[in-house]
């Protein structure tokens, strides 16, 4: 770009504190900050804890960048700017599975023990202040270390409940997926909310009676109060509202809340972690010969050339993901099923591995551009788009699950603009023939010959081979 | 009784007498006297542990590393 302002792009989920601001600058990721936010990186960066807690990498990486006078993004001027390092794909918390927002939430409050031990604190608790990259949670919102004043509470308790704690307990306490919650939602699970759903004998489960029941007590009784002396400042112009006072909390006060609060975070446990695995991952309608076949086949693609970024959508405990990020600089590995994705993430984190980051995600709804301006929360395609695609075992789901059209979901794939791997099920497959059991067969279109016909007006076929016995068949596909 | 009196009112004045937290979120008054509550009880754990593992530690001959532990 000539121009060396228009490649400043302000993210659009990064206004809330006025302090700071995150910008794209090409593939860089900068942060414009304040004075005051300024002196507080210069101070912060030298002490031992914070350096410590970044070469662990639970901190994002990030570094001085000098003022580029050229560069200045717009109207707004900065005190001065930090380099982040990229998160390969973004995540939100509606799309993790139990135990990445456990693992977020215990990083959260690690960072800010360790922190207020070193006489520093966090301004806030967003969980969108986590990022994944592959299996490891990483603290991204620099800006948020602000010095401790001894005396003062902590600022993101509340924040935290209803981001972290609340949708945990759900899961844990009540089996109910905090997901579609926290997406419609994106402030979280109110304190009063969770103490209707709280109820009975779950009151007594571990933090219940306290971070639940009293937090809400407390919020309702000073909502009321709130109302009150709104409805008199309405009618005695010159009143103003009272001061907040805050009672003053030691050192001890707040290690106390945030350290009963660790352990009972660290005690919450999914419900899925309850029921056994079994043969999950090989829980497949293959032979082994046609299971190899298919294996080699993506194997192959995989191989020819290193590529950026791979989806593997349909995933299940991600078998074809970790043959994909074998070649691959990063993989996103999406299912709907919970369990799944939640096997591959301890997997993962198990093994250390930084390469494929599992997401919780029901393909026919994929997480949607939300927030305000519908800008402050990104769409799945609009965090980077595949060079590889894979799609196995799924196109049946699609089709006559979710009843969405064969050619809508080409179109949909061919838009993200990489390359395919898919598997064709045809009407004569056992799975088929299984979803079809309680239907009206109106699904003509996963013929073989319909198939090939609708994947050739907008793809190129590479490659193609037979799978159990002709009833399916593996397309490596590139599109026109 | 009058012991719980005295400590009733002593937390009164301390809960009211003390400056405003600021901060670009609002923390919510109900959640911050959430935590004085919480946090009293939590304080009284939090140092009976602190001491606790000091003492471990001085007659383990241990360094006090663990001072701050959260697992209890």
């Amino acid at each position: 770009m000539s121009d060396g302002t228009a490649a400043w792009a302000a993210d659009g989920g990064s206004f809330r504190d006025r302090a700071n601001r995150v910008y794209r600058l090409g593939p860089e990721i900068v942060r414009g900050l304040d004075a005051k936010a300024l002196a507080n990186w210069n101070a912060v960066r030298a002490q031992p804890f914070f350096q410590k807690l970044m070469a662990e990498g639970r901190i994002v990486s990030t570094s001085n960048r000098p003022t580029d006078a050229r560069a200045m993004p717009g109207d707004e001027c900065w005190a001065g700017y930090i380099q982040h390092e990229r998160i390969p794909f973004l995540s939100y918390p509606y799309e993790w599975s139990f135990g990445m927002l456990k693992d977020a939430a215990m990083l959260h409050l690690d960072i800010l023990e360790e922190a207020i031990l070193a006489g520093w604190t966090l301004k806030d608790a967003s969980a969108y202040n986590v990022q994944f990259i592959g299996a490891r949670a990483v603290f991204i919102d620099i800006p948020s270390f602000t010095p401790h004043t001894a005396g003062d509470p902590w600022i993101g308790y509340r924040q935290f409940c209803m981001m972290f704690l609340y949708p945990l307990m759900l899961s844990s306490y009540r089996c109910i997926d905090y997901r579609p919650l926290l997406r419609s939602s994106l402030e979280g699970i109110d304190p009063d909310t969770a103490n209707q759903i709280l109820t009975g004998a779950t009151r007594f489960r571990k933090g219940v009676l306290g971070h639940v029941y009293l937090h809400a007590k407390m919020q309702a009784r000073h909502k009321n109060k709130d109302l009150d002396e709104a409805r008199h400042l309405t009618e005695d112009v010159d009143q103003r509202p009272s001061e907040r006072r805050a009672g003053r909390h030691s050192e001890a006060m707040v290690m106390g809340v945030l350290q009963g609060l660790g352990r009972t975070t660290a005690k919450l446990s999914s419900p899925d972690d309850r029921t056994t695995w079994g043969n999950y991952e090989t829980d497949h309608s293959y032979a082994e010969a046609s299971f190899a076949a298919k294996t080699s086949f993506v194997q192959q693609v995989v191989d020819e050339k290193r590529r950026g970024l791979a989806w593997d959508i349909g995933c299940n405990t991600g078998t074809f993901s970790q043959i994909a990020a074998s070649n691959t600089d990063y993989v996103v590995a999406i299912d709907g099923d919970v369990k799944a994705i939640e096997r591959l993430y301890q997997r993962q984190k198990a093994a250390g591995a930084a390469n494929i980051l599992p997401l919780v995600m029901d393909i026919a709804n994929v997480s949607p551009a939300q927030g305000w301006r519908g800008a402050e929360r990104k769409a799945l395609d609009e965090r980077g788009k595949p060079d590889l695609i894979l799609c196995l075992a799924l196109i049946h789901h699609i089709v006559i699950s979710a009843n969405i059209p064969l050619a809508e979901f080409l179109e949909w794939l061919h838009s993200l603009g990489g390359e395919v791997v898919i598997e064709s099920v045809g009407r004569r497959d056992d799975m088929t023939r299984m979803l079809l059991r309680n239907r009206v067969d109106q699904y003509a279109e996963l013929d073989n010959a319909n198939f090939e016909r609708l994947v050739g007006e907008k793809f190129e076929v590479v490659r193609t081979q037979p799978l159990k016995g002709g009833t399916r068949r593996l397309y490596h596909l590139r599109p026109r | 009784m009058r012991a719980a009196a005295r400590f009733a009112i002593l937390f009164a004045v301390y809960v009211s007498l003390t400056s405003p937290a600021y901060a670009y979120i609002d923390p919510g008054t109900g959640s911050v006297i959430t935590t004085t509550i919480l946090g009293f009880l939590g304080a009284v754990a939090y140092t009976a542990r602190k001491y606790f593992y000091r003492i471990g530690d001085f007659f383990s001959g241990r360094k006090s590393a663990g001072s701050n532990r959260r697992d209890s």
